[in-house]
């Protein structure tokens, strides 16, 4: 019994982080309709600014995220107003694909400037457990932070998209680009701005997922994947169903590999995904 | 049938095109025969993959599952005593009857292209672990065939310069049913649906059986492929042709030629293949990495400055250059 | 054979002899083409990347102290190629460096896929091959530095499980818990066969994905079947992971005993942090290795004073790549020619004795290859951790230093 209440809690904890990211994703997407696969990538970069933040000046990474903000920010614009905005005349699909292409120059650079070793950023909470419950359960603190902070995340984004100008004129250009260019919004300063904040929630991403973790230059389409199967399982532009999506994945994914044995339960996370996508395709909580 | 079609097959620019690369067998050096071996390769996926995501424009991530059962089942046969060749008939047919059930089952949900995508992405990845988790298909090892010695009738051509040609023959018949595909009616079914599925469905066109047959060409072309070049490496790699990273490489190689175009894949695969590997050759000694940063830097060069891909640009040059011309199925 | 090889030999002496005398202007520069396939890029890049500046310090030695004496003091001369941790492209690669580049003898870290993805171009070719750690080679021209899996790794773990069941440790049940690839499936397949034939069960087997972020739910279904002993055959990656997890859930009811690098590489004091490392690393844990900073020999000791001054820091890749180009220069010393034959023989009757400066694998009898291929003394050690990051040989009976600590 406590190890489905340890796989259970693992999974949502570690599930809202994927939905962090993903609502990061998701953001990108209903501004331009391109789906970032160099998302995962650009986790991986961040990572490794904090690693050379680290290096650099032993900042903790919860210290250096306020360095890493505007730089992952900017970074994000840069996406756009570069790379993206030249590409979206066509379809979407050829977007996806120059993000995948901006992956392999991300992954190369990052093998040519730190090498291949696996790196580690020395975390401040990285070490530390939370026991409860006579030690049956054990949680690491490092994950209630990020859980604690992804749901905080999530009800300022919510806030934003909803009760703020520059929110209302996201929604906007989602729902009809032609009709919010008529109302005379800015396009293209809204998709700026939207493309930055997706960095900026990298940045903040990677900060929590930091502790503990293994670093290579070619994680990143790992996360890719796994943060794209949680946006379309969410319905792609659906707040809450993204992160439902998050957290649906994680657990399955903790469960999977405790229930099932060997080889079936890696296996398990997909078959799930296929399943729901299947059954309903626009996403969990859509109303179709 | 289009006449546009024989008309291609019998233009002198196409045999001469023909002639020329089949002249490389003679008089490239073994390390670039290598090379445009493994082009062709690239060549027969890309252009097979093209008629489901290029002209039915269903982006299909799952086509690995194709190139599994091309290369593992006619080498799970061979324990079994059967012969390659008809191994390969074999994994030809298996594939596009797996090809068939997965659009069958999907077909009804209508997904839009990025969640089919997943959800083939997703069938692969399955696909991939249960290759590498069952010894029976070789596990994290692979499977190794048996030494080449030369025997035409068990698939041994001797070395890269014998394989050669059963690669091009491949990426040849791969080729030409793609300009089939293109110039008859089930290619013009096929467009329309991509286009508006709805309006296609009203005005008669078939769709699920035009998917159907698309999908059954394209899994069978590549499960073809699939098995010629896992004969020519001996060794069947399971990280490389059930991975969903190949299915990537091979949608890059046909997005940046072209998707649905003819020469398309054609282009993006005679160019980027040959170039990844020269500069892999040349760099990967100095500075490792660097290869890969100017391989994806020029792919997004060319996508910066020709965003419907190679063919399309080229096109146009032509067009501009020669004055107007109707389409010819390009 | 032996006598084809004198003969040729001294045809190539006395061939030299004269030749030297119309060219000794010339001699100096003469050179051995030596082919070096590495994953400097890809997946397996640490691997290609640490074990390929060792090699280069090493090969710089030779170069510095003359040589190959055989050949007139041949420098050699390492032409690199990245195989991008792909066995298609290794291929690819070993072509261009065979006919491009005309290598007399090709070498590297050659995983096991990568040297499966060479073996048609190596046979076809024929060039002789030496494979770091490459653990599965077919062919007359493949030799591999590396323990094979089953009479190598998966031997030593039974032995040492069985040792400790000797000295009264609960041996009874057993998790296997292995990287997803070829050479974690064939220590996993081949020890639960050993342990089954000793009487000892195994409970689970929990396959760790290479791409895996997490070893959680593994540790979740150890800690559910408290199995006695934990075996492992992970990489640095996977171990990371594993002992991160078993960290998190507090878990210390099982003996930890495993290898290659996810349990004795250095490395995994830096990936898990001094608190985590501390604590999981010093109990009830062993780590299987080719190499050990502990107890070395005299030759590893020097080479590891060695590596330290060009700041390259000594571990399971580094030595391993070290002491493949120790074997290359005695194979070169012994085929006396540059062509590919006279070196593929001579493989089969190099040997580094014990005692020999040259040897930095701790080895009793030596490096040599069998009939298989792989080296005949397939001893591997087993250590355990101390607070300070210094590791103690416990195991085999020859080399230990210390008897193995109780369990806590």
């Amino acid at each position: 019994m406590d190890m489905l209440a340890q796989g259970l809690i693992q999974g949502v904890l570690v599930g809202s982080t994927y939905g962090l990211i993903a609502l990061g994703m998701g953001l990108i997407y209903s501004v331009s309709g391109v789906v970032n696969f160099a998302q995962g990538d650009m986790l991986i970069v961040a990572l490794y600014v904090a690693l050379s933040l680290f290096a650099a000046f032993r900042f903790d990474p919860y210290v250096s995220v306020v360095v890493m903000l505007p730089i992952m920010a900017i970074a994000g614009a840069l996406l756009y107003l570069l790379l993206i905005r030249r590409i979206m005349t066509g379809h979407a699909f050829m977007a996806v694909q120059m993000t995948l292409a901006l992956s392999f120059v991300l992954e190369s650079s990052l093998l040519m400037i730190y090498g291949g070793d696996l790196q580690h950023v020395p975390s401040a909470y990285e070490a530390s457990l939370l026991i409860l419950g006579n030690g049956l359960l054990v949680v690491r603190t490092s994950l209630v932070i990020a859980f604690a902070v992804s749901c905080l995340l999530s009800m300022l984004l919510y806030w934003m998209l909803n009760r703020t100008d520059l929110g209302r004129e996201i929604r906007a250009v989602n729902q009809n680009m032609k009709a919010a260019v008529l109302m005379g919004i800015d396009v293209e300063r809204v998709r700026t701005l939207t493309f930055a904040a997706g960095g900026a929630l990298l940045a903040i991403a990677a900060v929590l997922l930091s502790p503990g973790l293994s670093l290579s230059p070619t994680a990143g389409l790992q996360y890719t994947m796994l943060t794209i199967m949680v946006l379309v399982l969410g319905g792609m532009t659906n707040f809450f169903g993204i992160l439902l999506g998050g957290v649906i994945i994680g657990v399955v994914e903790a469960m999977g590999g405790i229930y099932v044995s060997g080889t079936a339960g890696l296996i398990v996370p997909y078959a799930i995904f296929a399943i729901f996508l299947l059954l309903r395709p626009h996403g969990l909580l859509s109303r179709r | 049938m289009r006449p546009d079609f024989f008309r291609l097959l019998r233009s002198w620019r196409f045999i001469a095109c023909l002639l020329a690369i089949a002249s490389m067998q003679i008089w490239l050096s073994p390390y670039y025969l290598g090379i445009a071996n493994l082009t062709l390769f690239y060549l027969g996926l890309a252009a097979a993959w093209n008629i489901v995501g290029g002209i039915a424009g269903q982006i299909s991530l799952g086509h690995s599952l194709f190139f599994a059962v091309g290369a593992l089942l006619p080498a799970v046969l061979l324990n079994f005593g059967v012969n390659p060749w008809l191994g390969m008939c074999a994994g030809i047919v298996a594939a596009a009857l797996l090809g068939m059930l997965l659009t069958a089952l999907i077909h009804r949900f209508k997904l839009n292209y990025l969640s089919y995508a997943l959800v083939t992405f997703a069938f692969a990845q399955m696909g991939s672990l249960i290759v590498l988790g069952w010894d029976f298909l070789g596990g994290a090892s692979g499977i190794n065939l048996p030494t080449d010695k030369g025997a035409l009738l068990q698939m041994q051509f001797g070395g890269s310069r014998g394989y050669f040609w059963p690669l091009a023959v491949a990426a040849l018949i791969c080729f030409i049913a793609n300009a089939a595909v293109l110039n008859s009616r089930l290619g013009y079914g096929l467009r329309a649906a991509r286009a508006n599925p709805a309006a296609a469905e009203a005005v008669g066109v078939p769709v699920l059986r035009g998917h159907l047959i698309a999908m059954a060409i394209s899994a069978g072309l590549s499960a073809m492929v699939a098995t010629i070049y896992a004969r020519s490496a001996t060794f069947i790699d399971p990280a490389f042709l059930p991975s969903p990273e190949l299915t990537i490489e091979i949608v890059l190689l046909v997005t940046i030629g072209g998707r649905g175009t003819l020469a398309g894949p054609v282009m993006a695969a005679a160019v980027l293949v040959p170039l990844g590997e020269v500069l892999r050759g040349r760099l990967g000694g100095a500075l490792p990495g660097l290869h890969h940063f100017l391989y994806g830097a020029l792919v997004i060069a060319v996508m910066l400055l020709s965003p419907d891909g190679i063919a399309p640009g080229f096109a146009r040059l032509w067009r501009k250059h020669s004055g107007s011309r109707p389409e010819r199925g390009i | 054979m032996s006598t084809s090889i004198k003969r040729r030999t001294s045809l190539l002496l006395g061939g030299a002899a004269l030749g030297s005398l119309s060219m000794r202007a010339r001699a100096q520069e003469k050179t051995v083409r030596i082919g070096v396939i590495q994953p400097m890029s890809g997946h397996q890049a640490a691997y290609g990347q640490q074990g390929q500046a060792a090699l280069q310090a090493v090969v710089s030695d030779i170069n510095a102290s003359g040589g190959i004496k055989s050949l007139g003091g041949a420098k050699l001369e390492m032409i690199l190629a990245d195989d991008g941790s792909q066995p298609s492209r290794t291929a690819s690669e070993l072509r261009r460096l065979v006919t491009e580049e005309n290598v007399s003898v090709v070498i590297g870290t050659l995983l096991t896929n990568e040297l499966l993805g060479a073996t048609p171009v190596i046979n076809e070719f024929k060039v002789p091959t030496l494979a770091f750690w490459g653990s599965v080679g077919k062919g007359d021209y493949v030799y591999s530095l590396t323990l094979p899996t089953g009479r190598g790794y998966a031997k030593t773990l039974c032995d040492f499980g069985l040792f400790l069941r000797d000295k009264g440790y609960s041996v009874k049940t057993a998790a296997i818990a292995y990287s997803n690839y070829e050479a974690g499936q064939d220590i996993a397949r081949s020890l639960k066969q050993m342990l089954a034939d000793k009487g000892i069960e195994t409970v689970a087997e929990l396959p760790l994905d290479t791409s895996a972020t997490d070893a959680t739910p593994a540790m979740l279904r150890i800690r559910s079947l408290k199995p006695d002993v934990v075996f492992g055959g992970v990489t640095v990656h996977e171990g990371t992971l594993l002992h991160q997890a078993r960290y998190y859930l507090n878990y210390h009811d099982s003996l930890f005993a495993g290898g290659i690098g996810g349990f004795s590489d250095p490395v995994l004091w830096k990936n898990l942090g001094p608190e985590i490392a501390k604590t999981v690393l010093t109990r009830n844990f062993f780590g299987l290795t080719n190499f050990s900073l502990a107890g070395s020999t005299p030759g590893g000791t020097a080479l590891i004073k060695e590596l330290r001054e060009k700041k390259i820091e000594p571990g399971q890749a580094e030595i391993v790549a070290a002491q493949g180009a120790r074997v290359l220069q005695r194979v070169l010393e012994l085929a006396g020619s540059t062509d590919r034959e006279a070196i593929r023989a001579a493989f089969d009757k190099v040997h580094i004795p014990a005692g020999d400066p040259d040897l930095y694998l701790m080895r009793a009898d030596g490096i040599s290859f069998a009939a298989d291929h792989f080296p005949a003394d397939s001893t591997a050690l087993m250590i355990q951790w101390q607070l300070d990051q210094t590791q103690q040989i416990v195991f085999p009976a020859a080399y230990a230093q210390v008897p193995p600590r109780p369990k806590t």
